[in-house]
């Protein structure tokens, strides 16, 4: 087909919602925090046009260049959105239609790769002469005759579905790209999260965010016990997080002078335990400096011996806060899956030592009282312990583009 | 910190040697053709080749149809180990190796998917037990025998002579890889009088660029080749061969070969003077390599730090050093210091420091000194 012959029409892109729809009167909040972030997440692509209707956004170019699938990339990130689509919009007309879907077929049905479809057709506009199944079916033939040599049909397990709007306009589309649901992020409030090198607590980052949390976040950075690579892993899975959860602060806590006194006064099996209370504490500091309501750990029940429901009393009993752990309840093979969907899992195991595994006892006590944990700390000054670590913290900006391929 | 830089990882990699860089330089604006073609160019960078392998030939006592270049020592071992099982399928599927190899030995023989024989050291002298080795040989039937010359870890030299002789003498037909990766430079090796079918050799380890390697080949030995392709290297090893860099490599070797007695006593200086420093710094420390190692490779245990944390701390004060021990694991994974019968708790306290000849009196004193002074200011 030559160049001149093929029908002009405008590219957007479609985002459908999911959980906000049902909010009731905070719907609109919803509605602008989301419409803030896709805004926030597409700034250096070109200007757009963002407006909601009904379950949908719609999101269309100011200027001629649309880049369609990096903004499908950006929005596979936001909490809030099910899924997005490019889709063509022409006027609705009946000739027009069947111009456009057999140059769209074009698109997307290569020669010589054979694929099973369907048409699915939703007519709003009640004016458009032919009903939903009539669309459904002429375009269906319309399709078969100009692909015969790669297209079959198939209405149940289709390789790909055509779907054809009709509203005041004609709307075009095929693919879907998922994007991960839950509540767009800033409109549950600030947590901060303490992030360690390892897989679980960036899955626990990604699961609040995906509640609609805004999240900073804490490294206890023990040197050298632990080492800078095992710092810039941190900064890595900080980066990638920045994707979901957009802007955020890094918390560099440097652990080690508390570390060594701890390794001094206190008694070897409870060393973890103390270890986590001080981290505790001093993230609690932390929250409050920066008004988070909440920490949030990577902890999963009885995965450790740190990780009793009598060590995680003892921990949880230095804060006022909130402490969210999402990851309770979940065991391993699930974490390491939400890990390998969120890109945090390649990251996560590169072999680097914490200084969990540097300062740990062979036999740690697993299920300390708090009287055990309170006596432990008996010869720390723990007020000027928490304060030298405060004072020795590097604040380090984690951007939303760093997280950018 | 705006410190001085100690490099003392000498056995990991090495600096470039200036005049062979610059050499490189040169050669590679200069020899662009490719060796194989017929016109003049082409001529000229094959005459290159062949010179380069009259050089190696020469200062490891090989003839030069007995030396193919592969893209160093990782792939040298692979392809002896590899080939020979190709080369001869009829050979029993039997692999004898020493607790004391590289990695890059160790993985291979497990690729192979043959019944493995590890031998022990002899935690004395921190070499290949003899004893162990010619009981194992003379009661199994054993298709290859591949055995490390200078260990990395410890700098250890096995008595190869000593052992190939006594493979040979119970099993003839029994095929012997020799891993000379950190032996050449450091002890004298006659390709020619060794009683071996194969040895690897790394271009880095001696002053060359990365990604340039040797396999000595004895003649007549078949081996099957990994990379197939245009049939360069009598077949053994195809793909355009890479003239600059051979001939970076002859040079490197035969700068160290040269000047090998003279290196090593300037290395075995070094050392004394780094053991003697460290000591006036601390005396709690455990020297791992046998008195016999070459001077280069020093391995020690600390016994209350992590070889880990000890070679961050010094890093920060820019001395590079290594740890023996695998990171983020409690537990040891380091069979070749496992091997020496030491403490599980040894071998996490293990840094090896490796020395070049290029290095000063002050350099090593300053680096001993901060050595010392990190392992007794973090230790637990």
């Amino acid at each position: 087909m030559s160049e001149a012959s093929n029908p002009e029409y405008k590219e957007i892109v479609l985002v459908r919602i999911g959980e906000i729809a049902l909010k009731g009167s905070n719907r609109t909040k919803f509605y602008q925090q989301l419409i803030k972030n896709i805004r926030y997440r597409l700034r250096d692509l070109g200007k757009f046009s963002i407006v909601q209707s009904h379950t949908r956004i719609w999101i269309s170019a100011k200027d001629d260049d649309f880049p369609g699938q990096k903004i499908l990339e950006r929005l596979s990130s936001v909490f809030g959105i099910v899924s997005a689509s490019i889709v063509r919009s022409f006027p609705a007309e009946e000739e027009m239609l069947w111009l456009q879907l057999k140059h769209f077929g074009e698109s997307i049905f290569a020669a010589g790769e054979e694929k099973t479809f369907k048409v699915e057709t939703r007519r709003v506009n009640k004016k458009f002469p032919l009903n939903s199944y009539e669309v459904s079916s002429e375009a269906g033939s319309i399709l078969l005759d100009c692909f015969a040599d790669v297209l079959s049909v198939d209405v149940h397990n289709p390789d790909t579905t055509v779907y054809i709007e009709i509203r005041d306009e004609i709307y075009l589309f095929s693919d879907k790209t998922d994007a991960p649901k839950g509540l767009p992020v800033g409109i549950s409030g600030n947590g901060l999260v303490l992030l360690s090198g390892g897989l679980d607590s960036p899955v626990a980052a990604w699961m609040m965010a995906s509640r609609g949390m805004k999240l900073d976040m804490v490294y206890f950075h023990t040197p050298p016990y632990t080492s800078e690579k095992a710092l810039d892993k941190v900064v890595s899975l900080a980066a990638i997080l920045a994707g979901y959860v957009g802007n955020h602060t890094l918390y560099i806590v440097n652990f080690t002078d508390a570390q060594l006194e701890l390794n001094e006064k206190c008694p070897a099996e409870m060393l973890t335990i103390v270890m986590r209370r001080m981290m505790m504490r001093i993230a609690s500091e932390l929250a409050v400096q920066n008004k988070a309501k909440a920490l949030i750990t990577g902890e999963s029940l009885g995965q450790v011996a740190s990780q009793t429901l009598e060590a995680l009393a003892a921990t949880n009993s230095v804060t006022d806060l909130l402490v969210f752990r999402p990851l309770i309840g979940t065991d391993k093979d699930e974490i390491v899956s939400l890990a390998r969907k969120i890109g945090t899992y390649e990251t996560s195991i590169e072999p680097f030592e914490d200084c969990c595994t540097v300062f740990v006892s062979r036999h740690p006590k697993t299920h300390p009282s708090l009287e055990d944990a309170a006596g432990a700390e008996r010869n720390l000054d723990i007020d000027a312990l928490v304060a030298g670590a405060l004072a020795d913290t590097k604040v380090q900006e984690i951007y939303l583009r760093d997280s950018f391929k | 910190m705006s410190e001085k830089k100690i490099y003392l990882d000498n056995a990991a990699s090495r600096r470039i040697k200036p005049e062979i860089l610059q050499e490189y330089f040169t050669d590679l604006k200069e020899i662009y053709a490719n060796p194989a073609s017929n016109h003049k160019a082409g001529q000229c960078a094959s005459e290159v080749i062949s010179k380069s392998k009259d050089v190696l030939a020469e200062v490891l006592s090989a003839s030069p149809e007995e030396i193919l270049f592969t893209s160093g020592g990782t792939e040298s071992i692979n392809l002896a180990l590899k080939g020979l099982k190709g080369g001869y399928p009829r050979i029993p599927a039997r692999i004898l190796v020493s607790k004391g190899e590289h990695e890059a030995v160790r993985k291979t023989a497990r690729a192979l998917h043959w019944e493995t024989f590890e031998i022990e050291l002899d935690p004395a002298t921190a070499t290949v037990d003899k004893e162990k080795l010619i009981q194992t040989v003379s009661m199994n039937s054993i298709g290859i025998v591949s055995l490390i010359v200078v260990s990395n870890e410890t700098g250890a030299v096995n008595q190869i002579a000593d052992l190939t002789e006594a493979i040979r003498e119970i099993s003839p037909r029994t095929k012997i890889h020799l891993d000379a990766v950190q032996a050449v430079g450091k002890i004298e090796l006659d390709f020619s009088s060794l009683n071996c079918d194969l040895m690897s050799i790394s271009g880095h380890k001696i002053g060359s660029p990365k990604g340039v390697g040797l396999l000595l080949r004895k003649k007549k030995t078949l081996l099957e080749p990994l990379i197939h392709g245009g049939g360069h290297q009598y077949g053994f090893r195809s793909g355009t061969e890479n003239a600059p860099l051979f001939r970076a490599m002859a040079r490197a070797a035969k700068d160290a070969v040269s000047n090998l007695a003279e290196n090593n006593l300037k290395c075995r200086q070094l050392k004394d003077l780094f053991l003697s420093t460290l000591s006036n710094v601390t005396g709690e420390y455990k020297l791992l390599s046998p008195p016999e190692a070459v001077p280069q490779i020093i391995s020690i245990t600390f016994p209350n730090l992590r070889g880990e944390t000890l070679v961050n701390a010094t890093s920060a004060r820019g001395v590079y050093i290594s740890h023996g021990s695998a990171c983020s694991s409690i537990h040891s994974e380091n069979p070749a210091l496992s091997a020496l019968g030491i403490s599980e708790r040894e071998v996490l306290g293990a840094v090896r420091i490796s020395l070049s000849e290029d290095l000063t009196e002050e350099e090593i004193i300053l680096a001993a000194e901060i050595i010392g002074g990190e392992y007794l200011r973090w230790r637990l």
